[in-house]
C-alpha cells in the first residue's frame, strides 16, 4: 500500500530566513541533518513534535509548512 | 551378526539425522526467505527512485553520529571476527581452546573487551539518534533475528556432520557456539541499523 505524502516548503523558507542551512536547522530543532534532508526532499514524514519544532524555528503555524496529499483514491 | 545389526542401525540412525538436519535447515531457510521477501515488497512499494539531484545531495551529507558509531561497532565487530579466526587456525581448534588456558584467556578477553566496547557505541548511538534514527533501531532487532538463525543453523549442520558417528558433541562448543551467535548478534544489531537508516521508510 503506497504511503500518503506530505509535502513542505521548509528548504524555501530556510533560504527566506537569511540561507539558513541545513545544519543550522536541524542543530535548532533537535535532530540530524540527514533528517532535514529527507524532509525536505518529501522522504519523511516527521511526527507532531518535530513538525510544531520546525514551524516554530520559521515562525509559521504548521499547515503552512506542511501539505498533506492523500494517496485515497 | 551382532555387527551386521550395529551396522544397520548406524545406518538407520544416520538417515533419520540426516532427514532431521534437512528439515532443521529447511525451517529456518524458509523463514528467512519469507521474510526477505516481504521486507522486498515493502521496499519496492515504499521507495520512489531518487533523482539525481536528490542523490548527490544525500550522497554530499556527512555521516550522521548515529551512522558512525553503527559503522565504528560493525567494523570492530569484523575485527574481533578475524582475530579470533587467526587465534583458532594458529593456535589450534576447539580441542586446544578448551585445554589451554592461556589461549581461552585470550579469546574471552577479546570477546568480552569488545562486548564492553561495542556496548558503549549502543548506548550512545541509542542516546544521541534523533526521532528517525530511533525508528532504525528500532528495527534492527528484525536483522538480529535472521542473523541467529543463520548462525543456529550452520552451527547445526557443523555439528551434526562433525560429531554424527561419535553421537555427542563435546562440551566446549556450548561455549563456542554462544560465544559465536553473541557477535552475531551484535553484528547484525549495527547492520540493521545501517540499512534501516539508509534503505528504510522510517515515517513517524
Amino acid at each position: 500500500m503506497p504511503k500518503d505524502n506530505i509535502t513542505n516548503n521548509i528548504r524555501k523558507l530556510r533560504f527566506e530566513h537569511g540561507e539558513m542551512t541545513q545544519a543550522e536547522l536541524a542543530k535548532r530543532v533537535g535532530c540530524s541533518r540527514q533528517t532535514i534532508v529527507l524532509l525536505e526532499q518529501g522522504r519523511y514524514a516527521p511526527s507532531l513534535a518535530l513538525a510544531f519544532k520546525v514551524a516554530c524555528v520559521f515562525d509559521k503555524t504548521i499547515d503552512n509548512i506542511f501539505t498533506y496529499e492523500s494517496n485515497d483514491k | 551378526m551382532i555387527c551386521s545389526r550395529t551396522l544397520v542401525e548406524r545406518s538407520i540412525s544416520m538417515e533419520q539425522s540426516f532427514s532431521w538436519i534437512i528439515v532443521a535447515l529447511a525451517v529456518p531457510l524458509v523463514g528467512m526467505l519469507v521474510v526477505g521477501a516481504v521486507f522486498i515488497k515493502k521496499l519496492r512499494e515504499s521507495s520512489v527512485p531518487l533523482t539525481a539531484e536528490e542523490r548527490k545531495e544525500r550522497s554530499s551529507v556527512p555521516l550522521s553520529l548515529l551512522q558512525k558509531v553503527s559503522l565504528a561497532g560493525l567494523v570492530l565487530g569484523i575485527a574481533e571476527c578475524d582475530a579470533l579466526y587467526i587465534i583458532f587456525r594458529t593456535k589450534g581448534g576447539a580441542a586446544e581452546y578448551w585445554e589451554n588456558d592461556s589461549m581461552r584467556l585470550l579469546v574471552v578477553a577479546i570477546f568480552i573487551g569488545t562486548l564492553v566496547v561495542q556496548s558503549f557505541l549502543i548506548a550512545l548511538a541509542s542516546r544521541t539518534a534523533d526521532e528517525r534514527e530511533q525508528r532504525a533501531i528500532k528495527a534492527a532487532p528484525q536483522f538480529q533475528v535472521v542473523g541467529i538463525i543463520i548462525g543456529l543453523a550452520l552451527w547445526q549442520l557443523y555439528l551434526g556432520q562433525k560429531f554424527h558417528d561419535a553421537g555427542t558433541v563435546p562440551i566446549v562448543y556450548n561455549y563456542l557456539t554462544f560465544g559465536t551467535i553473541f557477535i552475531l548478534y551484535m553484528l547484525s544489531w549495527f547492520t540493521g541499523v545501517l540499512c534501516s537508516n539508509r534503505f528504510g521508510r522510517l515515517d513517524a
